[in-house]
């Protein structure tokens, strides 16, 4: 029989046997009754596996369902049933809830039990040798066989001691009654790879645990917190939603901090809701910096903040950025986002419906909102977002040489009217410069899902909107549109008989209601009243003469228009001027699209920044590294060192003073294949020195 | 078989490890000593100290992965002079890359990109028409065209790298911070596991079964990079990501991913092989390809392997959130998925130990395997949002 040969074959069903001589192994522990079979449904790998797979699928639910958003969001999105079901089932905040937490307690309870069970055998197989072997036993081992020598047992044993040294073994010999037994052992490390492994579990799972907000879970169910749901400043939260500095080991907390304010909280989220906690220092933010690369993308975002303790007044002043965090005391201060810091605009408004009052300019912060009075009532007016600057890509890269352009500052807006219904605005502070012209900029949408319709308005000779709202305001003006009206239908018609009267007048009426419809509704509405006036087949002869009465009249209050500003129309207006009332009808045209009752400009901003922390206090962090480290440890331990054993016993040959016999047999557990070549090169060893039996 | 006899021969006889070690082992452990010195003197007022602790370890690493698989050592000698001599010509001087003949057809970024592509997807075929045939010069020329791939994909990666530096010094990264970059990182990892186990085991037989999936990856590559999305353009790196975490998590993270790809393409393997057996048809084709043991053990190593690169660079990924985030964990998608990822192979290497498993249900395991695994790496970015959501698709 050769082992050699059968080692690939015997291989697996070798290792096959394994879990029932653990089996055995662990039974060896003496448990009775319940506690036994609940010890042994604990601590079994069924129960491991099952964990594992469970708490896996648990966690991919919570990557698909998105997490801690607001309430409102997903009842739009699951209706108001499923909603119920699933915030009963905490399955918005899948990793803290409940059920969640229990499974994670669970994992642990089976893998402390799992260790109670194998640890001691463990230890036992890192440091002891096995010497009580039989040679029964040795001979059914995969790797096994006997040789004959013919020198005495002590020689014979040196011989192979000397060898298994080399090879890295170590040994404990044994000699009874003339026969020598020796167990060798390599690698046994590998058996603390399983205790270093399955306890850094624990380790980490505990402290991890501990550093959750699991505590706040239970206050809260024992009725000492509530978090907050409303839309409050931290000041107006009542008590039952705060935590005072010392009265919570663990958090992590966000906080903005706007330059030059400081703040000495932070807010803690939890579900829909979130709690106030006081920190033992202020922090202050001295200035805020961001840096951007060509694209617009940030490049760099850091803070100059001054920490001082509340207790002591200490103070600490350093610069935090993303990935440089302040290590304060226990706490951990991190840079993590910016924000608006209530930036101050300096706000125009420019009335667009008629009969409307004029407003005074004001300032407003961005973040907050104000009623406006408009003909109709009133409106809301939010001031959402500021940006400093808008790179986008640029459409001339190729002919400038610049990927990107930065058209300037944009105010976002909401005008909500009385029924709640909002539509958002966003207007480009700065003029942009569209084919070699200057335009205001604003983009309206609906829904947030909305692409921005934009609105293009002209500036004139001084860079403001003045020219084109006098416009506007002279078109509203009945008794001035009147008086042109008459004065272009005479000039254009130069007529001075009866008939000829009767004509202007009725021309000058024809002006004065296409300027209402056009003012009123643009070009579609003009054209509808074409539509629906005028048969098929004369329509676009129609169409021809209107749009020339049209921009006649139009011509004509543009001119006026000049002549109040100062301009000399006697002469030439300059080719600018002459774009202009292009550009102006145009947007005239579209402009009831647009549907807003003013527009709202920006004349001067003054720019504050915010400044995102997450503070956080984690006093388990350390554990959870240790933790990782035995993880790894122990995982390279089992995984790379191979648990090896030779045993040898050597017998006198049948009582003869001179030869012997020896049994060597060995085991390379976890990594038979490279044992079974270990051990083919120590059999051609021995099969110089000695004759191979079997 | 018999290489690695003769080194078991010598294993019971006294011996230093030292007296072991050839001339060219000297040579290569000195030379990147040297290197090691060299860099340090000139750039270490560049780097932070985890960048010099980042340093010095990858030197000593390869020091010791070179003694350990002696073909490293003219891989990493060849990735260094051909990266070296596109670097050096380059200067300073981008456009080269358009006008160079050698940068333009051979080792521009791009086109050591697209040289490495080709020849896996050649050696994809190779491998399996040696399978189909029986040509042993097949085979090798198949073996050989991977490892020409292998080179050509890092010296691509390193090029890269100084050539986002030649954009502008801002620009300037690590090349793993996006999906076409760690795309080329998992191909050439999974080929080098590979072939390492090509080189143990002399058997070509798996290379057209693991070279697929290095294949499939070139050609999302292809798609992502160089389609409509022009991933294959240089972006400057997210405050976030600027951070030398970045240099080791990322890596490891791949180790892992092309270890767990390794093992599901034997998987593969094994299930057809096994089949085929089962249902009586034992052809020569069927004999080309491994042992069902040797498979397995394959397998298992892979997974051992994965696992424990794995378990580092979530490790890693943890103290890095840590310290960008403000927490070592927070449930984010990408974490979360890991989590998953981990618990898979954490309940496979349990069953085959404790349990037994062995074969079939575990080969289709590791397959199902690297749909998880492939989900935590272009899915989550995909489709989840979440606080690792750069390189989206
Ligand atoms: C999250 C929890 C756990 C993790 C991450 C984990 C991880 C590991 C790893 C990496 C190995 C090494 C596999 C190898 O050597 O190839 C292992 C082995 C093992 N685990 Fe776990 N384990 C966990 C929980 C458990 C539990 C709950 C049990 C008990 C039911 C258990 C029982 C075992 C046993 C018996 C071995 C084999 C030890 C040996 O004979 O060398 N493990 N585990």
């Amino acid at each position: 029989m050769s082992h050699e040969n059968t080692s690939e074959n015997n291989f697996s069903k070798k290792n096959e046997t394994k879990p029932s001589q653990a089996t055995r192994q662990r039974s060896n522990r003496k448990e009775h009754g319940l506690g036994k079979v609940l010890l042994s449904f604990l601590g079994s790998m069924e129960l491991a596996i099952s964990l594992f797979v469970v708490v896996g699928i648990a966690s991919i639910i919570g990557t698909i369902l998105q997490q801690n958003q607001a309430y409102n969001s997903y009842v739009v999105k699951f209706g108001p049933f499923w909603f119920e079901v699933f915030r009963s089932l905490e399955l918005f905040d899948i990793y803290s809830s409940w059920w969640f937490v229990i499974l994670l307690g669970f994992l642990l309870v089976s893998t402390s039990v799992c260790i109670y069970h194998y640890a001691p055998l463990m230890i036992r197989e890192w440091r002891q040798f096995r010497l009580t072997i039989s040679a029964k036993s040795l001979k059914l081992m995969h790797s096994s066989g006997v040789w004959s020598s013919s020198s005495s047992v002590a020689q014979t044993a040196q011989f192979i001691q000397e060898k298994l040294r080399n090879g890295g073994y170590q040994l404990s010999t044994k000699t009874e009654q003339g026969v020598v037994t020796i167990a060798t052992k390599k690698g046994s490390a590998n058996r603390l790879g399983y205790i270093f492994t399955h306890g850094a579990i624990i380790v980490i799972c505990l402290s991890a645990l501990y550093d959750g907000n699991f505590n706040l879970k239970l206050r809260e169910v024992a009725g000492q917190l509530k978090p907050e749901t409303r839309d409050l400043f931290a000041s107006q939260v009542p008590d039952i939603s705060r935590l005072k500095a010392d009265d919570n080991h663990a958090f992590r907390g966000s906080a903005n901090v706007p330059e030059g304010s400081t703040t000495g909280l932070v807010f803690l989220q939890m579900r829909n809701g979130f709690l106030v906690q006081e920190l033992p220092f202020t922090i202050t933010l001295n200035d805020f910096r961001i840096e951007h690369y060509q694209s617009g993308m940030p490049k760099s975002f850091e803070s100059d903040i001054v920490i001082q303790d509340k207790a002591t007044g200490e103070k600490i002043t350093k610069t935090i950025a993303v990935n440089h965090p302040l290590i304060y005391k226990d706490f951990s201060i991190y840079q993590a986002s910016f924000d608006d810091g209530g930036s101050i605009m300096d706000l125009k408004v420019w009335p667009l419906g008629r009969n409307q009052q004029k407003i005074t300019p004001f300032k407003q912060v961005v973040g907050d909102s104000r009623q406006i009075k408009i003909a109709t009532g009133e409106v809301k007016l939010e001031l959402a977002e500021f940006k400093i600057s808008n790179v986008q890509p640029n459409p001339k890269a190729k002919e400038t040489g610049r990927k990107f352009k930065n058209m300037g500052p944009t105010l976002t807006f909401r005008i909500r009217d009385s029924s709640g219904q909002a539509k958002e605005f966003i207007n480009y502070i700065s003029p942009v410069v569209q084919e070699g012209r200057y335009f205001f900029l604003s983009g309206v949408r609906n829904t947030a899902n909305e692409p921005f319709r934009y609105l293009f308005i002209p500036v004139d000779d001084e860079n403001s909107l003045k020219r084109f709202f006098n416009f506007r305001s002279l078109l509203n003006n009945r008794s001035e549109m009147q008086r042109i009206a008459e004065k272009t239908a005479a000039l254009s018609l130069q007529s001075t008989t009866e008939n000829g009267a009767k004509m202007v007048a009725q021309m000058s009426i024809v002006m004065q209601r296409l300027v209402d419809l056009f003012n009123r509704g643009g070009f579609d509405l003009v054209m509808n009243d074409i539509n629906e006036k005028v048969p098929e087949d004369k329509r676009k002869e129609v169409m021809d003469s209107y749009f020339k009465v049209l921009q006649t009249i139009l011509g004509t209050v543009y001119l006026e228009v000049l002549k109040a500003e100062g301009v000399d129309i006697n002469n030439n207006i300059s080719p600018a001027q002459e774009q202009y009332y292009d550009d102006l009808v145009n947007t005239m045209g579209i402009l009831p699209n647009y549907k807003a009752p003013f527009f709202l400009q920006v004349t001067s901003f003054e720019h504050k920044e915010a400044s995102g922390f997450q503070i956080t206090k984690s006093p388990g962090k350390n554990l959870v590294y240790l933790g990782c480290l035995l993880l790894c440890i122990g995982i390279v331990l089992m995984f790379y060192v191979a648990h090896k054993r030779i045993w040898v016993i050597i017998e006198p040959f049948d009582g003869s003073e001179s030869g012997a016999q020896l049994i060597v047999a060995g085991s390379g557990d976890r990594h038979q294949r490279e044992f079974a070549l270990e051990f083919q090169a120590l059999s051609q060893l021995l099969d110089k020195q000695f004759s191979k039996l079997s | 078989m018999s290489v690695a006899k003769q080194e078991m021969e010598n294993l019971f006889e006294k011996q230093s490890f030292i007296s072991k070690l050839s001339l060219f082992d000297y040579i290569w452990a000195a030379l990147l000593l040297l290197t090691t010195a060299y860099v340090w003197q000139h750039y270490s007022s560049l780097m932070d100290i985890y960048e010099v602790m980042i340093l010095g370890f990858t030197s000593v690493s390869l020091i010791a992965w070179g003694l350990l698989w002696k073909p490293v050592r003219v891989y990493t000698i060849s990735v260094a002079l051909l990266s070296l001599f596109a670097i050096s010509l380059y200067g300073t001087e981008l456009a080269l890359a358009e006008s160079n003949f050698f940068l333009k057809f051979l080792i521009s970024s791009k086109s050591a990109i697209m040289w490495m592509s080709a020849l896996y997807v050649l050696a994809t075929v190779a491998y399996f028409m040696a399978l189909f045939i029986g040509s042993e010069f097949t085979n090798k020329t198949a073996s050989a065209m991977t490892w020409v791939a292998t080179v050509m994909g890092l010296v691509g990666l390193l090029v890269r790298w100084r050539e986002s530096y030649l954009i502008h010094v801002d620009i300037g990264h690590f090349p793993v911070s996006n999906l076409y970059e760690v795309f080329i990182l998992f191909s050439i990892i999974t080929a080098m596991l590979y072939l390492y186990y090509e080189g143990k085991s002399k058997t070509y037989s798996m290379g057209g079964f693991v070279l697929l999936v290095i294949s499939s990856a070139v050609a999302f590559l292809l798609w992502y990079g160089f389609g409509s999305r022009g991933a294959s353009e240089i972006q400057p790196l997210v405050p976030a990501l600027q951070s030398y975490w970045m240099k080791i998590h990322v890596p490891a993270n791949f180790v892992g991913y092309g270890a767990f790809a390794l093992s599901a393409m034997v998987g593969v393997a094994y299930l057809i092989k096994d089949s085929m057996l089962k249902r009586g048809h034992n052809g020569i084709i069927i004999k080309r390809i491994p042992e069902l043991d040797v498979m397995d053990d394959i397998m298992y190593k892979s997974i051992a392997l994965g696992f424990a690169f794995f378990t580092l660079a979530t490790i890693l990924g943890a103290m890095w959130a840590a310290e960008a985030w403000g927490g070592y964990w927070s449930w984010d998608p990408k974490e979360t998925w890991a989590l998953i990822v981990w618990l898979n192979y954490a309940a496979w290497l349990h069953l085959r130990l404790t349990k037994g498993w062995r074969g079939r249900p575990l080969a289709w395991w590791s397959v199902i395997g690297l749909f998880v695994t492939l989900f935590a790496f272009i899915g989550v970015n995909m489709f989840l949002s979440g606080l690792h959501s750069y390189g989206e698709l």
